[in-house]
């Protein structure tokens, strides 16, 4: 059996990106537990997350609104393998429309009962209304947000 | 009026496990141009202008232009790189497409060295295709973004685990006849449902590899066509779309995008029946479930209906309309040459010259790809044998 030579490298580059007005915003109201979102004056698309600009219309500015933080279900997936620096399985991943806005978030789901992780897809449903669990510890990120779960 | 162009030559490499490759990178996209200029009957020194397609941080360096150096090229050849992500080879095509059909030049080359050799973990590079801000926190992968396309699309149209184990059979067993795929073990519609599930409702075996592979085609104007080749595969049509990076905007149901784009192309070919009229198809699946609604925007059948096709063996191996003989993306996935070999393997079945099932006497064949944060782009490519 023929040894395969190999050479490692990685990259580790570090990033620090300016997100802008309208995302610190919205990052200051997560921090306070609540949910921003943006409306465009011509096409009455709600945001969340805002946006700097409507990207349909192409115009700015748009119109600031708090939203009831309960979310729609679009679809979801559950990740049974570990993924280096991915999270550790099973967690579930959903994309949620909250408040009926035009675009939706990406979150984790958590708190669904079951006893084995393959009993997981059939307790998540498409078209379950989620709301926030707040992490104690916010600092202005989607992770202030620390999942969401079934609507009570 | 634009100027004709035909492919008129194909080169491909043997495909493996991308860990097990003994080969360094430039070594096998090497081999690959070679066979390309070969079949072309040209030399690397006839090329014109040369497109290199790949994905960045895939190949672990952001100068990727410069992986092949200058490979025989004086340094007045262009090299143009395109990264569409995983349909870079497809947008790259184009590119190449439009170069000579406007006249910039006579011979085009396209290709992707082994995209893959040297990653360490796949999943992890393909989470920085994802949104910085709001998706990349959530361990968002192409396995993530594809499961929640399969999802959806079984609560829309009742699609069942089953119908998505019976696609991946399919493309298994092709996958056995064709000796430049990498998985070749020809799982059955059993060992698909029984193989461990990933990201549900995506199976391991409905998942690609991580492929080691090097693909090369070259473009020709018409008048160097005809003088070169003696199996010119015309190029009758090549289009793209582009869907937002974000993927917040999208409602997971198919791609209404290359529903669009398809009708577009077929109008522009005159095809309009294009489930009869086409005789060869290559799509993109690295997961099989895409196979069905891609049949869907790609008018063969009508919306919610591809596990029907399937079910009925319409693009099985002797169907009426055979799609992935080579095993597909599903069987091989070398980064770049996923969507490069779509288009290569169609041009291989309309010459006649498919190492693996071959179909018969094809005359006109319909390649697809797609790539970026998922589906993010799609290109379509009609070709003829006349």
């Amino acid at each position: 059996m023929e040894i395969i030579m190999k050479k490692e490298y990685s990259w580790k580059l570090d990033y620090s990106v300016t997100v802008g007005e309208v995302y610190t915003k919205f990052y200051e109201g997560l921090k306070a537990r609540k949910i921003l979102a943006n409306k465009c004056g011509k096409c009455n698309r709600v945001y969340v997350p805002p946006r700097p600009f409507c990207d349909i219309c192409f115009i700015e500015p748009l119109e600031w609104i708090e939203v009831d933080p309960k979310g729609i279900v679009q679809t979801y997936t559950i990740t049974y393998q570990k993924f280096e620096n991915l999270p550790n399985p099973p967690y579930i991943t959903a994309v949620i429309r909250i408040n009926g806005s035009a675009t939706s978030l990406i979150h984790f789901i958590g708190e669904i009962q079951h006893e084995k992780p393959s009993e997981l897809p059939e307790k998540i449903k498409i078209g379950m209304s989620v709301e926030p669990v707040w992490a104690d510890e916010r600092e202005g990120d989607i992770l202030d947000i620390k999942y969401f779960r079934a609507a009570k | 009026m634009p100027k004709e162009a035909a492919i008129i030559g194909i080169g491909n490499t043997k495909a493996g496990s991308a860990l097990s490759e003994t080969r360094e990178k430039s070594e096998i996209a090497f081999s690959a141009i070679n066979a390309a200029t070969k079949m072309a009957n040209i030399s690397i020194h006839d090329v014109n202008v040369t497109f290199f397609c790949t994905v960045d941080a895939f190949e672990g360096t952001n100068r990727l232009d410069r992986i092949m150096n200058s490979f025989g090229q004086s340094s007045h050849i262009p090299v143009v790189m395109v990264n569409t992500g995983g349909t870079g080879g497809a947008s790259g095509f184009k590119e190449a497409y439009h170069y000579v059909t406007a006249g910039f030049c006579d011979i085009a080359m396209v290709y992707g060295a082994s995209t893959a050799g040297g990653v360490v973990d796949a999943q992890q590079i393909l989470n920085t295709a994802a949104p910085p801000l709001f998706e990349k926190p959530f361990g968002i992968g192409a396995l993530q973004m594809a499961a929640f396309y399969a999802t959806r699309y079984m609560h829309e149209y009742g699609a069942t685990e089953e119908d998505f184990a019976l696609v991946a059979a399919k493309n298994h067993k092709a996958a056995m006849k064709n000796p430049y795929a990498h998985i070749r073990k020809g799982f059955s519609f059993e060992e698909v449902l029984a193989s461990p599930m990933i990201g549900w409702p995506l199976r391991r075996y409905e998942i690609c590899p991580v492929s080691s592979g090097a693909s090369a085609i070259i473009l020709a104007s018409e008048e160097k066509a005809k003088e070169l080749s003696d199996t010119p595969v015309w190029i009758r049509a090549v289009g793209s779309t582009t869907d937002t990076f974000q993927s917040g905007y999208r409602d997971y149901i198919g791609f209404k995008q290359l529903r669009t784009l398809s009708e577009k192309l077929y109008h522009a070919t005159g095809i309009k029946n294009p489930r009869k009229e086409i005789d060869v198809v290559e799509l993109f699946n690295p997961f099989s479930p895409f196979e069905l609604w891609e049949y869907e925007a790609l008018g063969f059948c009508g919306e919610g209906k591809g596990s029907q096709l399937v079910r009925e063996g319409i693009t099985d191996i002797d169907g009426e309309l055979p799609v992935n003989m080579s095993g597909g993306t599903l069987c091989t996935n070398a980064g770049i040459s996923a969507s490069l070999n779509r288009i290569g393997d169609v041009a291989l079945q309309l010459m006649g010259k498919f190492e693996g099932i071959q179909v018969r006497s094809p005359k006109i064949g319909l390649a697809h790809a797609w790539g970026g944060n998922l589906g993010q782009f799609n290109c379509i490519a009609i070709l003829a044998r006349q």
